[in-house]
């Protein structure tokens, strides 16, 4: 008996003649197009005002920025396509750097252990909150907003709150150095992109990372393990975003408490426009672009000259409207495709 | 036209729904093409066809959650063009649907008067007359369930009956009903008839959408049957014998029969002793053979559900052993149940089953990703994963455009395909299907019946829950009386009916001693 055959129904031979290559997905791009248009007029209107910051030298300024801030921002994707949240990123990025900083200037070790003990310490306090989070079943944003005052109190207490200033050259270098006249970060942002994205879009981790911020009880019946893996994408968080720290540290040449603080915002806002962009598909590529607008739109704006206070008020804006970019991707996913008027 | 009906539908006034060569497109897929639909007033309009044939979509479109893209609608005569969903409502228009779209957290008495809450002078909401406004629509329906209680303690059948109380609150004169029986056993099913009986006596209109052949004969008037997004046939049901609507509905005939052609059963694969599932359920014992389909029934809440999901991990279990050939195993997580053999296919597709916003290919692999397609230990082959995920559509003739489309744009029945093909590839030893053909058509039950033979053939074992006696009766080889939590009594298919099956669900004690004394 063939089956193949006495079962080919008639939707089949309806759908054949009708199918439509790709995904197909309504209104929903209306607002990834919405968002490249958006930002092509910021960046038009800057171009005009200040042709500058179409030169070169300012583009490698925004590709070193984009660079530093796109590892704890992959970190915060990640976490955040599992259902998660992690409020502590800025706060392990500054704490790698310091112990980094602090190990190789004030205590003497050689470079290589301080950066190895910087980059474990993002691990393991990762670890920590996925800990938290998978077996003593704390929500996310609790456990994290906890970790993230604690580390606090850890980067006060490691020098006492002051500045470590002088850093060995060759540290420096992994910041502001060049090979081929291309700087260092963007080699390294390169390496972990291609890996992030791997992970993210080839592996079963990955894709099973993404289902269960879909439906976690789905994935729990479908034997996923999501209590491993919702670990490790906090492990993975914490790991990624002493990249970001340490990176900083060596392009500033310096190792202050505060150093980490920007990144929780904008890793925030990268990895939010990150998941619009694709429509929740392809996050890496995605953070990386969210990355690239948002780096791109601050640099736009201190060339026109504006104050800290319209950095803050972009920055909340574009977050604001990303999250409600998501959302109304959703309904629109949900409720009324390909609705009239 | 060519409905027989035709002439005798001389009154306008009587046609309460009326819509005209309506055409809905979706990306990549035409989900109704010049669609004509007519209802006559106090009539039960029976709608039937395929998985994804576009009757939901046509009652979205009349009530207006969907804009049609050509085509008019007129109900009573008001052309709804510019009406929304409001509007459709005042015109005495409900629909309750396929999914129910409860709210979870709330009480049953908040989703019922949900956007209608009575107040008070002051202007707050008055909670004491909205558990009693509440209560009575509840009331005409069921006795079972308590106002106060949350819908997400709620079972199946309860939510299903309190949905279609909610519809009930704006008084409707047309009511709408997608696929109300599907989840609801038998009992609850006939309690829910006499209700409909009623309010028909009460002059409402009904449309009915079922994928339940019988219980369509038993209270249509008239039957309208979609297939491809357009109209084949309108007839009063008498006039159209089972095999023809089935006909009109696939477009071609199929052998509605199960190939029960016998499979050698084997050894003891699965025994179950002394479980005690936490949920519900006491003293379960069982074995399952090689090769063997054993169903269970019960009516709703006698606890096989729970009895499946403690097995495979699901829920925690208090006590009992679960053996696989005699050796002793652990399930205490699905992860743990799966790696020892078992697939689980619940029953909820949307909370248990799928990731909506993920493809047809993600879903369907997810169970066996890790086991079919990785190369090493998680790098995914994707051409392999493609082409096993077009073989399935092709056999359960899955209507989807695309492997890639989202699983939440799929027609309700299609999405069940989806969780069973997911589990079809998991290469399992012992399967245990919870209501696997819910909302499936009827093509797509015969192929999936054929395909659970198919798995008893290679050896596996099957445990298999279902509420439709009949098909419980045509697949098992024995079934097990499920009865508040304790199987009571055990079966074999073939020396047993369906009168005896019934007897025993509902509670009864000793069939062949009450047949006697009759
Ligand atoms: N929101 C949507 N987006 C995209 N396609 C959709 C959407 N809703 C329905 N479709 C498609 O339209 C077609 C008709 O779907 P519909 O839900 O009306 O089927 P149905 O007859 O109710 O099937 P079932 O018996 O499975 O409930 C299907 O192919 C489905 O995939
Ligand atoms: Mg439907």
């Amino acid at each position: 008996m063939s089956k193949s055959n006495s079962s080919a129904t008639p939707s089949d031979v309806r759908n054949s003649g009708e199918i439509e290559t790709g995904t197909p997905k309504g209104n929903r791009s209306i607002i990834r197009y919405g968002i490249f248009v958006i930002f092509g007029l910021f960046y038009a209107i800057v171009t005009i005002l200040r042709p500058g910051f179409l030169s070169l030298g300012n583009f490698y300024d925004i590709f070193i920025e984009t660079s530093i801030i796109s590892f704890v921002s992959f970190g915060e994707a990640i976490v955040i396509a599992a259902g998660g949240l992690d409020l502590s990123v800025g706060n392990i990025a500054g704490a790698a750097a310091m112990l980094t900083c602090h190990l190789m200037s004030n205590l003497g070790f050689d470079l290589g252990t301080s950066l190895v003990a910087g980059v474990a310490i993002g691990g393991l306090i990762g670890f920590g909150n996925g800990l938290m989070v998978t077996r003593l079943h704390m929500n996310s944003l609790i456990a994290t907003l906890g970790t993230m005052f604690v580390l606090v109190g850890f980067l006060y207490g490691l020098t006492g709150g002051v500045t470590v200033h002088i850093v060995p050259e060759n540290f420096e270098y992994l910041g502001n150095g060049t090979i081929m006249s291309i700087p260092v970060p963007m080699y390294f942002m390169a390496f972990i992109f291609i890996l992030a994205y791997l992970f993210m879009e080839k592996t079963s981790y990955g894709r099973n990372i993404r289902m269960i911020g879909g439906n976690i009880e789905a994935c729990r019946l479908s034997g996923i393990n999501i209590k491993n893996l919702t670990l490790m994408t906090f492990v993975l968080c914490g790991f990624l975003s002493t990249f970001s720290g340490i990176l900083l540290a060596a392009r500033q040449a310096l190792g202050n408490v505060d150093l980490g603080e920007r990144f929780l915002l904008e890793a925030f806002i990268a990895a939010m426009l990150g998941t619009v962009i694709f429509d929740g598909k392809n996050i890496i590529t995605g953070t990386l672009l969210g990355a690239i607008f948002l780096i791109s739109l601050l640099n736009g704006l201190t060339l026109l000259g504006a104050g800290p206070q319209w950095m803050y008020f972009a920055q909340g804006g574009l977050l604001l409207a990303a999250i409600l970019a998501n959302y109304y991707s959703k309904r629109l996913a949900l409720k009324i495709p390909g609705q009239k008027k | 036209m060519n409905s027989p009906m035709g002439d005798r539908v001389g009154n306008q006034e009587d046609i309460v729904i009326k819509a005209e060569r309506v055409s809905k497109s979706f990306p990549g897929v035409r989900a109704l093409k010049e669609m004509d639909f007519e209802v006559i007033r106090g009539e039960v309009h029976a709608l039937v066809g395929e998985n994804g044939a576009g009757k939901s979509t046509l009652m979205k479109i009349i009530v207006r959650e969907y804009i049609e893209d050509e085509g008019n609608i007129f109900i009573e005569g008001n052309n709804v063009k510019d009406l929304g969903i409001r509007g459709v409502q005042k015109l005495g228009l409900s629909l309750i649907h396929q999914d129910l779209n409860l709210i979870p957290m709330l009480t049953v008495a908040q989703n019922i008067c949900l956007g209608r809450e009575p107040v008070t002078r002051f202007g707050t909401i008055d909670w004491k007359a909205m558990g009693l406004k509440a209560a009575d629509f509840l009331g005409q329906i069921t006795s079972e369930i308590n106002v106060e209680d949350r819908v997400e303690g709620l079972s199946n059948s309860q939510q299903q009956l309190m949905a279609i109380a909610r519809a009930l609150v704006t008084s409707p004169r047309i009511l709408i009903l997608d696929e109300p029986t599907a989840r609801l056993d038998q009992k609850t099913s006939d309690s829910f008839f006499l209700f409909l009986e009623r309010a028909k006596q009460k002059g409402l209109t009904v449309v009915y959408i079922s994928h339940r052949l019988e219980e369509i004969y038993r209270i249509c008037d008239r039957v309208t049957v979609l297939r491809d997004g357009t109209k084949i046939i309108t007839a009063p049901i008498n006039e159209i014998p089972q095999t023809e609507l089935v006909k009109y509905m696939l477009g071609r005939e199929i052998e509605q029969q199960v190939p029960k052609e016998s499979v050698p059963i084997g050894e003891v694969k699965l025994s179950v002793r002394d479980l005690y599932p936490k949920e519900k359920g006491k003293d379960i014992n069982f074995d399952l053979k090689s090769g063997e389909i054993l169903g269970i029934v019960g009516s709703i809440g006698a606890g096989k559900s729970e009895v499946a999901r403690a097995i495979f991990g699901a829920d925690p279990k208090q006590s009992g052993t679960i053996r696989i050939s005699g050796k002793e195993v652990k399930t205490n997580a699905p992860h743990d149940a799966i790696d020892h053999g078992f697939a689980l296919i619940p029953e909820e597709r949307r909370d248990q089953g799928l990731v909506g916003n993920e493809s047809v290919r993600k879903n369907m692999t997810m169970a066996a990703l890790k086991k079919k397609f990785c190369v090493g230990p998680s790098w995914i082959d994707q051409d392999k994963e493609t082409a096993a995920v077009k073989t399935s559509i092709k056999t359960l003739g899955i209507a989807t455009p695309s492997p890639e489309q989202e699983v939440q744009f799929l027609s309700g029945g299609t999405q069940q395909k989806v969780v069973v093909a997911k589990w079809l590839m998991s290469d399992s030893d012992i399967y245990i299907f919870d209501e696997p053909t819910k909302g499936i058509d009827v093509g797509g039950k015969y192929d999936i019946y054929k395909l659970i033979v198919d798995l008893a053939r290679q050896g596996a074992g099957i445990i298999f829950i279902s509420n439709e006696l009949t098909e419980v009766l045509s697949l098992c080889d024995r079934i097990l009386v499920m009865f508040n939590g304790q199987i009571i009594k055990e079966l074999e298919t073939q020396a047993s009916n369906r009168e005896e099956l019934l007897f025993y669900v509902m509670g009864g004690r000793d069939y062949a001693k009450t047949v006697n004394d009759l």
